[in-house]
């Protein structure tokens, strides 16, 4: 039952050790999953050292990718490196035409598989842990099911290699044997309702009550930004919400069957599909369970791996000094397997078919015989990284923390509460004033929200693998490399007893992930960015807001100076009084909407005479407004002049105070009040040019005039400005409160750290007092007192 | 007579000399053998600045009396100083208002009622209401503003032609006084240098005549300044008229160096002859800078400049008053010391008169002026020499009044400090700029073109020296300027070692910088 019917070609014979030892020879062998890590290795391995065998390789096209190119690219990995330098690019490219044929397919709809298959190994499933249950279902159980229809619809009788995982053996104690799974779930059932949970989830997520909070959450975060803004951040939501809640069917329902996660759950499920649908048609069927398969031991080099493994991101979070501690248990054991072993072991288990209907179980993990406990894994990683630290922008290198092993329970307390401390800040300074100060604090608590998202992540990943108290038994394995020749067993053995843990991890293992780290994380930092001048478009605008950005001032200082200029001093405490104690009122009402609060605060100027306020601001309030401009936005909109742009200013504030600027801008849009024979009647002729009413104003403006916007720079500094700064290809945030500071960052804008306070306020108030900027003419005042 | 200049040389029994430096004053020990030069103790001021006015418009020099030249009917136009003189007093009426008082007078008496008065600013900022009623008094601001009383606007449309400089730039003057039968001139000078040119015109010219007047190219080599160069100015044409029609009266008053208040009077002694009184305002003064924030510092110093003297008025014919101002002045420089030394030291305060610090370009340029337009006659450092200035260049840029030097300084001096350079590449883009513009006519700025000529001004000081160090200077701006910053003078010292040796001859000039008219 071992050797396969072909006898030895004694001609064709390779030299050495082959020649001796020759499995799946010449035989057709069909790999799914050829892209993922052990796929790749599983085909180096084939082309490297069965020179005979044939691959037909099932690769899903991928966007304009066809499977050709995909392998095409594929062949190009490191780790086919060491292959092609032992036997050339031309024996690469001859491989690739002569032996390994491609079919494109997703899994699920399989067509036209070869009929003349001696192997199948299934390797292809979700590499998530928690997708939605919908498209965990579909990958790890459809994608099974559809295969094993499609063979068997070839009529051929490969021998199937399902490769499964060590998981399936679910949330247990004790000693795991190989053996098949004992449970009484029904797949199909499962399957069922996995589909159908989306149908039912997206029609939940449409209820009012559920769009209603999702519509106070989006208003929480874009209220200020406006209506529109509102209702895309809600559907957005919506989504998110939809993905969130299928996730959480996925894991929950898996938890309520016995499985730790999604994952482990339809693998499981899967391997029922391959026992009912092949080896219950009376085929060959040998599974293999390998745990967490991590970077090689020896072949095709010491530490190959393909990006980060399941306790890589563990790993390096440790070493970057982000996990204090850990909920694991120190004596559980994390079952580490490198990938050369599982990959010579599946081979093994392909070229050694069981009988029909008779389906054998492997483990392939190091737990049973060669445990390595996460204390060792610890004590290793802190050794690791106290000797090879990892560097810190400009201040040494991080010294890794000590664990203490608290358990879980008080990790998960000191967590919640720093998620909780944390978002409390962020709330707070999402309220305060925005200042370089707050500005400082925000960008701390988002990189500690990151930081902390990580932990909660990982926390809730491991947990199941740290606090595993379960041994995956693996006499079956043992006793099929023990088969081995030992002249064979160099290249084909796979024996986890031989691994020596501490070399392994010190030299092997770390070396390769922090390796991979650094390339990931070695990308050129953004330096300070040196000033490029500004490509010359004369097609292309640059639009200014007023307060905040060009001035650093807002409407009530404005108002606040002009009725010091107009009023009598020993009318000053009264007014300054009654300006006080209406400012929470004005607050809450920016708060909630722009539009509001100008609407609100524009009252007080009912009663003015426009003409009087004129020369009050011709003559005084004019040059205490351009104390508050910002020399770097006058010398912004001057390069932009320079590069033939059109200036624009945008603004809310009315059109008498924008008066002393005008001359900076080819184009002023302010608002005007309502007078009543030439009496302001505190009322806005039309609705102010605020958030998304300026952006619809925007969006004309460039077709009537012909601005390329996507050539175009907007600036603003509040979250209010958010709608119509997106509109213009260089959106820059001047001085930004912080959610428009959080919304920047993340979208990559352009943040300007612009003067403030050049001329302080006290020394305006002295100065108006002194009369330092009044004329001899008393400005009388026509207002409402 | 005063006191004559004196120098002093250093040595153990000479106590810690007054240093100043922006709005602090430091007690500095200096090395031994450093040579101090004190200037002459202040001319005695006139007893009656009344009677002084009187005599010198009805006796002036050269020219019928004041009120003979007041006929009825006549345009006449007053002419003043800005704030580039100081204002002389805190408590009384200042010097130009008592001046133009007794001139309006006259003009009253003669039947003369088309009188304008206007300030004769060159490129500098419009004077503010509140400037002009301090230099004017209120009762002379009340009856003439807000129509007749005004800064002189070197942008104005109505400009009017007087002549040609030398490349052919058209001199064009301000309107009102080139169409005035008489010009009244009220001059204040406080050093050699410090009066500017003999014709009042060029604080009246428009900006093109003062950039083609005021390009780097134009101006000669070091030391030229002083000295006059051998080519004719036009403007000595416009000494005695400016244009076909309006004659020039003028009226030269010259100021004690230094303010002369009794609280601050201790800082111009020489420090051995300090009294007890002396000692303890030193003292207090001393502790006030060191506890005060930096911005009450600033009015600190404005407080202890209680007041400037008046040592001589002449009226008269101004091409016949000006060299007798400038004999007069010259008295005052520092007469006779040995040969430049290797080191110079000089303190820069900030000017109490214009009431805020001085931004770090006008701070250099006027340090670097005192090595050619200084108390001493002639340059106290030698060429390739080191001078040490005591100045903190804060990069603080007043609002309204520097747009220009804050993007000066931000944009033109952080790609190079060489003026020639400055002046090809960026000089035409300052004066087109229609913002720079529009707030030196509408608001309170000086003009473009201002930074750039301070710049030049400071380029034959450059030129001459090796090596320029400021003493507490800002790391940051004084590198931008080009110069070199020090913590302390013995790590000046150190610095300059390199270029004049570990034992250097040093010579500090005592006292407050002499500022030059055509920047300030």
């Amino acid at each position: 039952m071992t050797a396969p019917d072909t006898a030895p070609d004694t001609g064709a014979a390779e030299p050495g050790a082959l020649s001796a030892f020759s499995p799946l020879e010449s035989q057709h062998i069909m790999l799914t999953g050829a892209t993922g890590f052990v796929g790749q290795a599983i085909l180096e391995k084939l082309l490297a050292d069965y020179p005979t065998t044939r691959m037909t390789l099932l690769i899903r096209p991928k966007g304009s990718l066809t499977g050709q190119a995909r392998l095409k690219s594929l062949l190009r990995k490191p780790v086919f490196s060491k292959w092609r330098e032992r036997v050339g690019q031309e024996e690469v490219d001859r491989a690739m035409t002569e032996r390994i044929s491609v079919i494109e397919s997703s899994m699920g709809s399989v067509a036209g598989l070869p009929a003349d298959l001696d192997v199948l190994i299934h390797s292809a499933s979700t590499v998530s842990f928690d997708p939605p249950i919908d498209d965990a279902f579909k990958t790890n159980v459809g994608g099974a099911v559809g295969l094993y229809e499609a063979l068997l619809a070839t009529g051929s009788d490969p021998h199937v290699v399902h490769v499964s995982t060590a998981y399936v053996g679910g949330v247990n104690k004790g000693t795991v044997v190989e053996e098949s799974l004992k449970h009484s779930i029904q797949w199909r059932d499962e399957m069922a309702a996995a589909l159908s949970a989306r149908a039912t989830v997206e029609a939940s997520s449409r209820r009012p009550e559920v769009l209603r909070k999702l519509i106070a959450d989006a208003k929480l975060d874009n209220g200020k930004v406006g209506p529109h803004a509102v209702a895309i951040a809600a559907e957005v939501g919506r989504t998110e919400w939809v993905t969130k809640r299928l996730v959480d069917y996925g894991r929950t329902r898996a938890q309520s069957v016995g499985w730790a996660d999604v994952y482990s759950f339809t693998k499981s499920m899967s391997e029922r599909v391959a026992e009912e649908l092949w080896a219950g048609n009376g085929h060959r069927l040998s599974v293999v369970r390998p745990a967490i398969i991590e970077s090689a031991l020896k072949h095709p080099f010491p530490g190959w791996i393909d990006g980060f493994k399941v306790a890589d991101p563990l790993i390096i979070a440790y070493g970057r000094g982000l996990v204090p501690e850990f909920p694991g248990l120190p004596d559980s054991i994390l079952d580490i397997i490198p990938v050369d072993i599982v990959v010579n072991a599946t081979l093994a288990v392909a070229a050694n078919p069981p009988a029909a209907s008779d389906p054998k179980y492997y483990h392939l993990s190091s737990g049973g015989r060669n445990p390595l406990t996460f204390r060792e894994i610890y004590e290793n990683v802190l050794k690791y990284f106290r000797a090879n630290p990892i560097p810190d922008d400009q201040r040494g290198h991080i010294r890794t923390p000590y664990w203490d092993f608290p358990g879980a329970r008080a990790i998960a307390r000191s967590l919640r509460t720093g998620e909780r401390t944390n978002q409390l800040l962020q709330r707070t300074l999402l309220r305060l004033p925005s200042t370089k100060t707050t500005r400082t604090f925000m960008r701390q608590a988002s990189a500690r929200q990151t930081d902390l998202e990580l932990l909660r992540a990982y926390s809730d990943l491991y947990q199941n693998y740290t606090q595993a108290e379960i041994i995956y038994d693996d006499s079956r394995t043992a006793a099929l490399n023990d088969q081995l020749p030992p002249s064979a067993r160099q290249t084909y053995g796979f024996d986890a007893t031989e691994i020596d843990w501490d070399d392994y991890l010190q030299e092997v293992h770390f070396p390769a992930v922090t390796t991979l780290m650094r390339t990931f994380s070695s990308r050129p930092r953004a330096k300070v960015q040196k000033e490029k001048p500004l490509p010359v478009n004369p097609d292309a605008a640059a639009i200014f807001d007023l307060e905040g950005t060009v001035l650093a001032s807002n409407i009530i200082e404005q108002y606040l100076w002009v009725r010091l200029a107009s009023l009598d001093r020993s009318k000053w405490p009264k007014e300054l009084a009654n300006l006080f104690s209406s400012l929470p009122r004005y607050i809450a009402a920016d708060r909630r909407d722009r539009g509001e609060f100008i609407r609100t605060f524009y009252r007080r100027y009912e009663g003015v005479d426009e003409q009087a306020l004129r020369e009050l601001i011709h003559d005084t309030v004019g040059d205490v407004l351009l104390q508050r401009i910002r020399p770097e936005a006058v010398r912004q909109i001057r390069k932009h002049r320079e590069a033939g742009h059109r200036t624009v200013l945008v603004t809310g504030a009315i059109d008498v105070l924008v008066e002393p600027f005008v001359t900076l801008f080819d184009d002023v849009v302010s608002s005007h009040m309502h007078a009543d024979n030439g009496i302001w009647t505190g009322h806005l002729s039309k609705p102010p040019l605020v958030d998304e009413a300026r952006a619809a104003w925007l969006r004309l403006y460039a077709v009537r005039e012909g601005i390329d916007l996507a050539k175009s720079y907007a600036y603003g500094d509040s979250i209010a400005d958010r709608a119509w700064l997106e509109l213009a290809g260089n959106p820059q945030a001047v001085n930004p409160d912080a959610a428009l500071f959080q919304h920047a960052t993340t979208k990559h804008w352009r943040i300007h750290q612009w003067s403030d306070h050049n001329h302080s306020r006290i020394e305006t108030i002295s100065e108006l007092l002194r009369g330092d900027t009044t004329t001899s003419r008393p400005t009388e005042s026509s207002t409402h007192e | 007579m005063s006191r004559p200049g004196f120098v002093l040389s250093v040595d153990a029994q000479t106590p810690p000399l007054v240093v100043f430096q922006g709005e602090k004053v430091l007690l500095e020990r200096l090395p031994f053998e450093t040579s101090v030069l004190y200037p002459p103790d202040a001319l005695p001021g006139i007893p009656s600045l009344d009677a002084a006015i009187e005599h010198a418009l009805d006796a002036p020099v050269d020219s019928e009396p004041l009120g003979v030249l007041l006929a009825r009917g006549s345009r006449v136009t007053i002419v003043f100083e800005d704030l580039s003189q100081p204002i002389t007093s805190r408590t009384a009426p200042d010097v130009r208002q008592r001046v133009i008082e007794h001139v309006l007078e006259r003009a009253a008496a003669a039947g003369v009622d088309d009188v304008e008065l206007i300030a004769a600013t060159g490129l500098r900022r419009r004077l503010t209401a509140h400037d002009l009623q301090r230099v004017l008094g209120e009762r002379v601001y009340a009856s003439f503003a807000p129509d007749h009383v005004r800064s002189h606007d070197a942008e104005d449309e109505a400009l009017v032609s007087v002549g040609e400089l030398a490349d052919g730039t058209p001199i064009e003057v301000n309107g009102r006084v080139a169409s005035s039968d008489l010009v009244i001139s009220v001059r204040l000078a406080t050093a050699v240098g410090n009066e500017g040119a003999a014709a009042v015109a060029t604080k009246l010219i428009g900006a093109r005549t003062a950039r083609a007047r005021g390009a780097f190219a134009a101006r000669g080599g070091a030391g030229t300044d002083r000295a006059g160069s051998t080519a004719r100015d036009p403007f000595d044409d416009l000494v005695d008229s400016i244009g076909e029609r309006a004659r020039v009266f003028t009226v030269d008053v010259t100021l004690t160096p230094e303010p002369t208040g009794p609280a601050s009077a201790f800082l111009s002694k020489r420090e051995r002859e300090w009294s007890i009184t002396d000692r303890a305002l030193s003292a207090g003064l001393q502790a006030a800078t060191r506890i005060l924030p930096k911005r009450a510092r600033v009015g600190l110093a404005q407080v202890s400049g209680v007041g400037y003297g008046v040592t001589s008025v002449v009226a008269g014919r101004p091409s016949s008053v000006h060299p007798l101002t400038e004999a007069f002045l010259a008295q005052q420089q520092v007469g006779q010391f040995d040969n430049p030394a290797d080191v110079a030291l000089f303190g820069i305060p900030n000017p109490g008169s214009i009431g805020s610090s001085l931004n770090p370009v006008t701070a250099a340029a006027l340090g670097l002026g005192q090595i050619f337009n200084g108390q001493a006659a002639e340059p106290v450092v030698r060429a390739g020499g080191t001078a040490i200035f005591y100045h903190p260049l804060t990069p603080w840029f007043h609002p309204l009044y520097d747009p220009a030097y804050i993007d000066f300084f931000a944009e033109v001096l952080s790609r190079g400090t060489d003026p020639a350079a400055i002046s090809t590449d960026f000089e035409e883009k300052f004066a087109a700029d229609p913002w720079y513009r529009h707030v030196y006519q509408t608001s309170y700025a000086n003009h473009a073109l201002h930074p750039f000529h301070a710049w030049y001004s400071a380029a034959p000081a450059i030129e001459h020296l090796g090596e320029v160090i400021f003493v507490g200077g800002d790391h940051e701006s004084t590198r931008r300027l080009g110069f070199k910053s020090a913590t302390t003078l013995t790590d000046a010292l150190e610095m300059a070692s390199d270029s004049v040796g570990l034992h250097p001859s040093i010579t500090y000039v005592h006292g407050a910088p002499v500022s030059i008219s055509e920047v300030s």
